[in-house]
């Protein structure tokens, strides 16, 4: 198979005129839809070296992804393809748009107008087999001051969780969609929030009102973005083969 | 690297390369690694431990 006409697809966007996307991705159209594609070298993936993803190639080549979805998103509603999406040419790119158009424009019409926001808490305990200065106590002074100890953990950790849970309930009310994400350990919240443009200063007021509770009882709370709805658009665009 | 870093990276990459709409059929090209990647990728979120 010749390599010469591989397409990396970015993006599935509005059919636009003059969308302004920098020196070398176009917009590949069909009726009021494209795809953002840009021409690829196979060879540039062959880079990636999975056990150095922080700073390595694949880093890099995530964050090149991101700049080109980011200059479309600035300007049009866009749904993001997932990275590697590399087709086989602007006839492949066109028959994708046919294909699937309906299911391209309901989830782009869904997503128009609305931004991403990441909501991450995490609350790391001190480990309860810490032991308390024992030194002059009796041991049933040491039981008691165990004990406290405990109680007193217990309750923080209740408190953590008592206003993380209250801080997602006030920001799925500013959003129109939310998605959990992986939770390494520590983590209690780490979850995705799909804000419209006119509900974003309601979603950060709530933030910030519960972060100060949550910060007060001992946890780290953060925001990421805005995003390009990444986590929104999970979707599966089946071409199936030609007949 | 800073965990800071470490975890914008981790939250980067979770999107780019793990969200997104899928395209699937004979338009597209299957690079070799992606999967891989997938896999090594959970492994590094398992490890952000703060």
């Amino acid at each position: 198979m010749s390599t010469r006409d591989w397409l990396c697809a970015y993006a599935i966007t509005r059919n636009r005129d003059g969308l302004d996307l920098g020196p070398a991705p176009r917009l590949v159209g069909y009726r009021d839809l494209g795809v953002v594609v840009s021409e690829v070298s196979p060879a540039r993936f062959d880079r990636i070296d999975t056990l150095d993803q922080v700073d390595g190639a694949l880093a890099e080549l995530a964050r090149e992804h991101d700049a080109v979805v980011r200059a479309v998103f600035r300007h049009e509603p866009v749904l993001p393809l997932r990275f590697g999406t590399v087709l086989d040419g602007e006839a492949s790119v066109k028959r994708l748009l046919e294909v699937a158009y309906d299911q391209a424009r309901d989830c782009l019409d869904e997503v128009e107008g609305h931004r991403e926001w990441g909501v991450r808490v995490r609350h790391v305990e001190p480990a309860a087999t810490t032991r308390p200065d024992t030194a002059g106590l009796t041991g049933t002074q040491y039981l008691v001051r165990r004990r406290e100890r405990l109680k007193a953990l217990q309750q923080a950790r209740e408190d953590v969780v008592g206003a993380a849970g209250r801080l997602q309930d006030a920001l799925r009310r500013h959003a129109a969609d939310s998605i959990e994400r992986a939770r390494p350990h520590g983590v209690l919240v780490n979850t995705a929030y799909l804000v419209e443009a006119g509900r974003e200063a309601a979603f950060h007021a709530e933030f910030e009102w519960f972060a100060r509770e949550l910060r007060a009882a001992g946890a780290t709370v953060e925001t990421s973005g805005p995003w390009p709805p990444y986590s929104f658009t999970d979707v599966e665009l089946g071409v199936p083969a030609d007949g | 690297m800073a965990d800071a870093a470490v975890e914008s990276v981790a939250d980067l990459l979770d999107r780019v390369v793990h969200r997104g709409a899928v395209v699937t059929g004979d338009v597209i090209i299957s690079l070799a690694g992606i999967d891989l990647v997938r896999l090594d990728l959970r492994l590094l979120l398992l490890g952000l431990d703060g």
